[in-house]
């Protein structure tokens, strides 16, 4: 193979990426037809023949999951049974979410705190190496069992700008997505710890 | 700053909970594809129908570190009989920022970052035509292969500071024993770049890639595999439209030398509710030749495919599909392995 060719084809596509869109990134990533991302998108945890794995991922995305969901179906085999879930009394949310998510955000001021409602509502928070950005953080647990369906993160943001003035910026997604897996897997653990 | 807050996190599981014992989550998918297929090649003045069922059952496993890191392998569980059949997943390593190292059953980055181009659903076709000596390429990834004895590293989204911009490289270091009947990808290495934009209500995906591979066999002239490929594809609202192009040179079973290799195919699909209308066509040709030989004569596999898939239920989708194939082998029309095809089934993921 000519390297010409390999050449032509990094310059052609680094071309085009430098050409300027201004519109909404994760509605871009969300239609992005690479096979990678289709997979990924689609949640199918099926390994094997690339191929293979396109179809079922595609047939996911049409049908809006799987037989039994939009997740892969879970394996009870560590004992964690869902029935069991530990309830405290007068906490009609998940204990360890609770828990796990306090120990998770401990390092930032709270504003306010109910576990009656499941509602944790952090102060602004910056750092010294980022004191022009701030963040805060609203969790709400929504439910006695320990799954994701019951933990939601939203996290705002700000940066300050040059009249000093604290400007909102477009919430991140990922990034909550990324802060509840942290909160899920300390919940699961203090949850193993306890038993 | 989130990432100092995922940080700190870390700190205080480290602190806190050092030595809980680690839950893996453990889940199942699985995909099953039933239907029948009826053949009509250039050749026979009857027909032939055939059932055609695919399944497949993966066991998974993660567990996502204090850090955030999540760590994933699993299994397959093919039909008895297919080459897939137990084939484990390897190590992926997902980091909080998004990016990936995949480690063992890798090296073979470029596959996953090219645009999909639609086609059509179904599992017709010509029997026997993909296994015949004709050379000519399936699909604008046929005949990119590594060793498993490497990594694949992904990038997060926005790589390099460009929004929407996705890479991955790969190399994989396998040595194989030499032998003059077989032949197996040794060194190899491959990148793949992706890159997604919009323009006005249209989201386009832009890929492109290469895979060059050694080649045990010492008396091939061509490697493994030395292929490019390149996409693009385009989602307006319901419809989806796509084409890609793949070249290159590469070994063909154990011996066989394929040059000249090109492919292009087209595609595009259009959902409306819960039907997808989806049709693809693709133009291939490659020139074969004996072990240690340049390829001289011209095979062709030229294929146009229309699909309608209904969706009956969450992971359960009906579809009713229609080939048709005309293919060339050593510059004569072969009408064993030319004519139509249609399948009706159904393709069931769990």
């Amino acid at each position: 193979m000519n390297i010409v060719n390999y050449c032509l084809a990094l310059f052609l596509l680094l071309a085009l990426a430098s050409c300027n869109n201004t519109l909404d990134r994760d509605e871009a990533r969300a239609k992005s037809q690479a096979r990678a991302d289709i997979i990924q998108r689609s949640g199918t945890k099926l390994i094997g023949k690339e191929s293979d794995v396109l179809i079922d991922a595609q047939n996911r995305l049409r049908t809006g999951g799987g037989l039994f969901g939009k997740k892969a179906s879970s394996l009870e085999l560590f004992g964690n049974n869902e029935k069991n879930t530990n309830l405290t009394m007068g906490m009609p949310i998940n204990p360890y979410l609770w828990k796990g998510a306090l120990e998770t955000i401990e390092f930032m001021p709270i504003s306010s705190a109910d576990p009656f409602s499941g509602i944790i509502i952090t102060d602004w928070y910056s750092t010294i190496s980022s004191n022009n950005e701030r963040c805060k953080l609203n969790i709400f647990i929504k439910g006695a069992q320990l799954k994701t369906n019951n933990l939601k993160v939203n996290s705002f943001c700000q940066l300050i700008n040059d009249n000093k003035i604290w400007v909102d910026q477009k919430i991140s997604i990922a990034d909550n997505i990324k802060l509840e897996n942290v909160i899920l897997n300390k919940a699961k653990k203090l949850k193993l710890s306890a038993n | 700053m989130k990432k100092e807050l995922l940080i700190a996190s870390a700190l205080v599981g480290s602190l806190g909970l050092a030595g809980v014992a680690e839950a893996a989550s453990v889940s199942f998918a699985g995909n099953v594809r039933n239907g029948v297929t009826g053949d009509d090649t250039d050749s026979s003045s009857g027909g032939t129908h055939s059932s055609d069922q695919k399944a497949s059952l993966t066991f998974s496993v993660e567990e996502t570190t204090d850090a955030g890191t999540k760590i994933s392998t699993g299994f397959n569980v093919f039909d008895e009989g297919a080459d897939d059949a137990g084939n484990p997943s390897g190590l992926t390593l997902t980091f909080t920022d998004g990016s990936s190292l995949a480690l063992v059953e890798a090296g073979n980055a470029a596959t996953g970052r090219i645009a999909t181009v639609p086609g059509a659903s179904g599992e017709q076709g010509i029997a026997g035509v993909t296994s015949s000596a004709n050379s000519a390429p399936t699909a604008i990834t046929y005949g990119s292969t590594s060793d498993n004895v490497g990594f694949t590293y992904t990038s997060a989204a926005d790589a390099l500071g460009v929004e929407g911009l996705t890479f991955g490289v790969s190399a994989a270091f396998g040595d194989d024993p030499d032998g003059s009947i077989s032949s197996t990808a040794e060194q190899s290495y491959s990148a793949g770049i992706t890159y997604v934009t919009t323009a006005g209500d249209t989201t386009v995906t832009i890929g492109g890639g290469f895979i060059n591979a050694t080649d045990s066999n010492p008396n091939t002239i061509n490697d493994k595999s030395d292929v490019v490929m390149a996409s693009i594809a385009a989602v307006t609202g319901d419809l989806t439209v796509g084409a890609g192009f793949g070249s290159g040179s590469y070994v063909d079973g154990d011996t066989t030398e394929v040059d000249s290799m090109s492919i292009t195919t087209v595609g595009a699909k259009y959902v409306s509710g819960d039907i997808t209308f989806a049709v693809g066509a693709s133009d291939a040709e490659a020139k074969d030749g004996a072990e240690g030989a340049n390829g001289t004569n011209t095979d062709s596999l030229e294929k146009v495919s229309a699909s309608v898939d209904y969706v009956v239920a969450s992971g359960v989708t009906a579809t009713v599909g229609y080939t048709d194939v005309s293919a060339v082998d050593e510059n004569v029309s072969k009408t064993s392995f030319s004519g139509s095809s249609w399948y009706i089934g159904a393709n069931i993921s769990f």
